[in-house]
């Protein structure tokens, strides 16, 4: 018991150390990060330098307005064909269940690949448009299966008798089961919308334009395909020589603490959110 | 006769189940759309495929395995399976009972403002994407970063760990598991409180202590939810993500981090010449038949051993 | 004073140089994502007028129809079109706007060559952080709707794209509606070689040095002057002598020998030790004595990456130069870590600027390449002013728009189009001084962002033009151009040998496979670069041994099974081709 206790709080410290030492980091001064390498326990030489630095990038402001509209647009549309599809699967004695299953199912394990997907974005025109981040994905078949295996946990009495009071199947969604498995929905909100959030490498081959790039690709392009463009960003040269380093932690808690913020209010419907099951029940 | 009662039971199944297939219609239109369009791409496989002749306007492949066997010859062939199944099998070794055995051990847990800490810790993590995962892996792993610090002051040297092949998958698997184990381990926390509590209760009255507990009821009871993970893990056992170690790999580490993804990445996308569209393709082919053979395979074998399976 | 820090005592060589160099058409502008360096020049500005006669004497050059109309209009267009076509031009390096601008319709530059040229141009360029390179692949997954105009690296397949019709053949055309640039070409036989096929089809648009860039060699050896000084050392001039700097500045200070890697790649300092470097940009391939070889392939290479592997042994190279780039290392450069080091003229010039930005002595200056101990040096980075990056009308353009960007295009090699191209509006970017030669204003002068200069002009980096030596003087300092004298004057009195270790090992800029050959490569050669990189990662960090003799018999024979005899035959073929245009 107290051995388990202390696992997990070694556990903890494990997963929060890296995060810290990244806020930390991001108001150090640079000359002290460079200088004393080594454990940071509290930020040294405080300054907001880093910050400012940061927040001057001319794409920074496009980029989380690009990832806003891909969110409105993007989650309404997954979570709709999420529930569609799980709702489909979750029913019975339909004449066509099983074929429509494999259909789903099926693409779940064989895709075409990268080519033929990226051919495939272009024939349909959505090449250099934000619809080329929205639609394909729209549907995660795995998402559907959990959908499925929740709308399968309510009693088919609630359902039979809206049925008899005339409700048709999409009335039977939207009042009785929506409400019932908020808890998945959530969950499953969260997973298409921490999916879109970070995801780069569709925008780096779908889009042209630099202002419809989302977060992720400009966050790249500052920490790891190390563009120079935050040299010219600063007002003197000198000062970004002054925070380099800790421009990078800066970027980073500026693009991270917006979900950090928002998750633990979701936590709640996490456990009771998600169930899976085998895809006939 | 039978043409007659199957047009019934058609009209039956519609005024029955019309807006069941009237919801499912979106949700066809977009596989139709976005998985099952681009598999018909899948014949540039086995053509020449030049991109200004278009599919059709391209010539078949002489002989029609031509790509398949190059790739089969190519001096990376045995490299990429290697590295493919290696760190794919290192993560599902270490990576997939991570998870399970957290969600036992925040199971075990009693305090529950302490247990609601260590869920909003772990999962945590999650929630970094992956770009500032690796851009954090990547200051980390300078001569003078944090993870030379730590190599110090256990007596190691400072160097950059990822300028060091041996060390590639070390950082790949355990920067997988930090970031996903308090997440994965959700789904089993769901599993776990849905066991019947009388059961407990029962084995406490024969006297079984908690491990006991664990044993027999516990994990009986994770069982179904993870045999389906496990056998939805294995079906995708070739698809090592691209994006991470086009993240973090460099000249030093090709060696150890050259996976199937990244090499049909590479043809598709090179930085000169012109992209190999048709080899790409097959490789992918190819990978993507191996991840159903093993997806059939743990299928199989669950239903067999467990009782429980996908299908 | 500008002429005051020029170097009379190599005016001579000027002239002969010159013409020399422009024979061998090497290869060697830098490559799109490079920030840093651009050519510096140590030349007198009489070349000025040579340059200057040439366009001229183009001009004179360019008869036919013409010449008929009179005599303003002569071989000439006049500017603007006034056309209501939308242009649409991609440029994969080069023209990027200033970092600054979100996009194009911010960028001075941008916006008024539109004006200048009376065409509205809507700009392409790779996404911020994508690879160069890959984007353009991406752009040609869809060729049916490729941007107009390309800035591109396609030259050694020029082939492929003009038989698959993905580009258009200039040559029925370029006459009439790009008389300039013909003019241009048609002025040095050398250009006019490189800028089209071997079958003598005109398809691209090239960049070009006014002063033939003859000496152009902004990559060098640099050191810390303080420190040399405080230790009582003398500039190093042989690679023992190198080694012994970077071992006292490790004792004395704890630093480390250190490079960003691409900087590292072009040359390292291959030189020294009878191998041909530029294993960045072209990946190894050179030319001796008409032989086509691949550098890391031999001997000369292997004793480089040996030196190379003590000095990481001994911990005397920092082990982040795999992975570092002009950004990330000027935290070790700035604090202390680094003294000597590998850079272009403009990074070293970035150095010193921000050491005296933040009140410390500019202190880094350009050291020769190290000879090997007997005083030899088998090659520089440095080569003659034709730039790899080329412009290209593509296919989507009907035949009608295709005349309107060659109207367009050719705008950069008339007097006034390449004033604009090289400074931006006279009276706004620029104005004559008082001797008549072009000089930023305060506009430029005064803004303290990086390379001011790129949000009016268009040939800081090289896009289709000829960029103004003048231009390079006014970009650089003193002290950098000072360094790309002493980078590039390796045998300051013998011309003909200074050619040879600069330039002429070069693999060319414009030769072309054929179509066959270049299909071929395509399945054969495309593995071999990225072995021998990570062979090299490999070979310098220990990982393998090199010195062991089975292991690096293993690597020769591992080079083969990557096609290395056909790869080089096939390259062979088209060097002899090329140099029978």
């Amino acid at each position: 018991m107290i051995l388990n206790g202390c696992f997990l709080i070694g556990l903890c410290a494990v997963t929060l150390y890296p995060i810290w030492y990244v806020l930390c980091a991001s108001f150090t001064s640079n000359a002290y990060l460079v200088s004393h390498p080594g454990f940071l326990i509290m930020p040294h030489e405080f300054t907001l330098g880093a910050y400012k630095l940061a927040l001057t990038h001319p794409l920074l402001l496009s980029g989380y307005k690009n990832i806003m509209l891909v969110l409105m647009l993007a989650l309404p549309l997954n979570m709709l064909l999420t529930l569609f599809a799980g709702y489909f699967m979750a029913s019975k004695k339909v004449m066509f269940k099983p074929l429509i299953m494999s259909l789903i199912l099926f693409t779940m394990f064989f895709s075409g690949g990268m080519i033929p997907a990226y051919l495939n974005v272009r024939d349909l025109g959505l090449y250099n448009t934000l619809l080329s981040l929205v639609l394909p994905g729209a549907l995660s078949v795995y998402n559907a299966i959990i959908c499925k295996t929740a709308i399968e946990a309510v009693p088919d009495s609630l359902k039979e008798a809206a049925y008899i009071d005339g409700a048709n199947d999409v009335v039977i969604l939207g009042r009785i089961v929506v409400p019932l498995i908020k808890p998945t929905l959530a969950v499953l909100l969260l997973y298409y919308g921490v999916g879109h959030w970070n995801s780069w490498f569709n925008a780096s081959i779908y889009l042209r334009d630099n202002d419809k790039l989302p977060i992720q690709n400009i966050m790249r392009s500052i920490l790891i395909a190390n563009s120079n463009v935050l040299n010219s960003a600063a007002a003197e040269s000198d000062q970004v020589n002054q925070f380099a380093e800790s421009i990078k932690y800066a970027t980073i808690i500026l693009t991270t603490a917006p979900i950090l913020c928002i998750y633990p209010f979701v936590q709640k419907y996490f456990v009771k959110g998600v169930m899976i099951g085998a895809v006939k029940g | 006769m039978m043409t007659r009662s199957f047009t019934q039971r058609l009209q039956r199944d519609w005024s029955l189940n019309k807006w069941k297939y009237l919801m499912i219609l979106p949700v066809l239109i977009y596989l139709a759309l976005f998985s099952y369009k681009p598999m018909y791409g899948l014949i540039i496989a086995f053509k020449d495929f030049k991109i200004t002749r278009g599919i059709m306007g391209s010539s078949w492949a002489d002989p029609w395995y031509k790509w398949f066997a190059n790739f089969v010859t190519d001096p990376y062939f045995p490299r990429v399976i290697k590295n493919t199944f290696l760190l794919s099998g290192l993560t599902i070794l270490f990576g997939f009972p991570a998870p399970i055995i957290l969600a036992l051990l925040i199971n075990e847990v009693r305090n529950k403002s302490f247990k609601r800490t260590v869920q909003t810790i772990t999962y945590m993590p999650y929630f970094i994407s992956l770009v500032v995962l690796c851009a954090m892996i990547k200051v980390f792993s300078m001569q003078d970063g944090l993870f030379s610090q730590i190599a110090n002051s256990f007596g190691g040297a400072s160097q950059n760990y990822l300028a060091n092949p041996r060390y590639f998958r070390v950082i790949y698997v355990l920067s997988d598991i930090w970031q996903r184990v308090g997440w994965d381990s959700i789904i089993y926390l769901a599993a776990l409180s849905a066991i019947d509590q009388e059961q407990y209760e029962a084995a406490k009255v024969d006297g079984a202590n908690r491990f006991k507990q664990m044993i027999y009821i516990t994990l009986p009871g994770l069982l179904p939810t993870i045999m389906i993970l496990f056998i939805l893990r294995m079906g995708s056992i070739l698809n090592v993500g691209y994006e991470k170690i086009l993240l973090l790999y460099n000249a030093t580490t090709y060696d150890v981090a050259d996976v199937i993804s990244t090499y049909t990445y590479r043809l598709s996308f090179p930085t000169s010449g012109s992209p190999m569209y048709s080899k790409s393709t097959a490789i992918g082919l190819f990978n993507t038949l191996i991840n159903i053979v093993f997806l059939l395979l743990t299928n199989a074998i669950s239903k067999k051993t467990t009782d429980s399976g996908l299908f | 004073m500008r002429t005051q820090f020029l170097k009379p005592k190599f005016l001579k060589l000027t002239g002969g140089l010159m013409a020399a160099a422009m024979l061998l058409a090497g290869c060697g502008m830098q490559t799109a994502t490079d920030s840093g360096g651009t050519s510096g020049v140590g030349k007198d500005t009489n070349a000025g007028e040579q340059t200057a006669g040439g366009n001229g004497a183009g001009k004179e050059n360019t008869d036919g129809e013409a010449g008929q109309e009179g005599e303003t209009a002569i071989g000439s267009i006049s500017y603007p079109l006034n056309s209501d076509k939308i242009i649409s031009w991609y440029a994969e390096g080069g023209l990027n706007p200033h970092e600054k601008f979100v996009d194009a319709s911010e960028s001075p530059f941008h916006v008024g060559l539109s004006e200048q040229l009376g065409v509205d141009i809507e700009w392409v360029f790779p996404t911020t952080g994508a690879n160069g390179g890959t984007f353009t692949t991406t752009l040609l997954a869809d060729p049916g709707s490729l941007p107009n105009i390309m800035q591109v690296y396609w030259m050694n397949n020029a082939n492929q794209y003009l038989t698959d019709e993905i580009i258009w053949d200039l040559t029925d055309y370029i006459q009439e509606y790009a008389p300039d640039y013909y003019a241009w070409l048609q002025s040095n036989p050398t250009y006019d070689r490189a800028m089209k096929t071997d079958a003598g089809q005109y398809y691209a648009f090239g960049f070009f040095r006014e002063d033939g860039g003859w000496n152009d060699s902004y990559l060098g050896p640099v050191v810390r002057q303080d420190w040399l000084e405080e230790c009582g050392l003398e500039i190093p001039t042989t690679i023992s002598e190198f080694e012994n700097v970077i071992k006292v500045f490790n004792e004395k200070y704890g630093a480390t020998f250190n490079a960003s890697n691409t900087r590292y790649r072009e040359q390292g300092l291959a030189g020294a030790f009878g191998s041909n470097g530029n294993y960045a940009l072209n990946n190894g391939w050179y030319v001796e004595d008409g032989k086509v070889g691949l550098s890391q392939a031999e001997e000369g290479w292997h004793a480089h990456v040996s030196w190379q592997n003590k000095l990481w042994e001994a911990g005397l190279m920092d082990q982040d130069i795999l992975t570092e780039d002009d950004t990330t290392i000027k935290d070790k450069i700035h604090n202390d870590k680094c003294g000597i080091s590998i850079t272009s003229m403009g990074q070293m010039n970035n150095w010193n600027l921000e050491r005296e930005a933040s009140g410390k002595d500019p202190v880094w200056i350009g050291i020769p390449n190290p000879t090997s101990d007997d005083g030899e040096i088998f090659s520089i980075f440095g080569g003659p002013g034709i730039g790899i990056h080329t412009v290209v009308i593509t296919t989507t353009a009907d035949e009608e728009t295709m005349k309107l960007c060659l109207q367009m295009l050719n705008y950069a090699y008339t007097e006034e189009g390449s004033l604009y191209w090289n400074y931006g509006k006279e009276g706004v970017s620029w104005e004559y001084d008082a001797e008549g030669v072009p000089a930023f204003t305060a506009l430029v002068t005064e803004d303290t962002d990086t390379d001011p200069m790129t949000k009016y002009n268009g040939l800081t980096w090289g896009a289709c033009g000829i960029q103004a030596t003048n231009l390079l003087y006014l970009k650089n300092s003193r002290a950098a151009i000072e360094a790309n004298d002493t980078w590039y004057y390796v045998y300051p009195d013998d011309e003909a040998k200074n050619l040879a270790v600069t330039s002429e090992w070069k693999w060319p800029v414009g030769v072309t496979f054929t179509t066959e050959e270049a299909d071929e490569l395509d399945e054969i050669a495309q593995n071999l670069p990225t072995f021998v990189e990570e062979s090299y990662a490999a070979f310098l960090t220990g990982s393998k041994d090199i010195d062991d003799d089975t292991v690096w018999n293993q690597y020769i024979s591992d080079l083969e099974s990557y096609s290395l005899s056909r790869i080089l035959e096939i390259r062979q073929d088209c060097y002899d081709r090329y140099l029978a245009r």
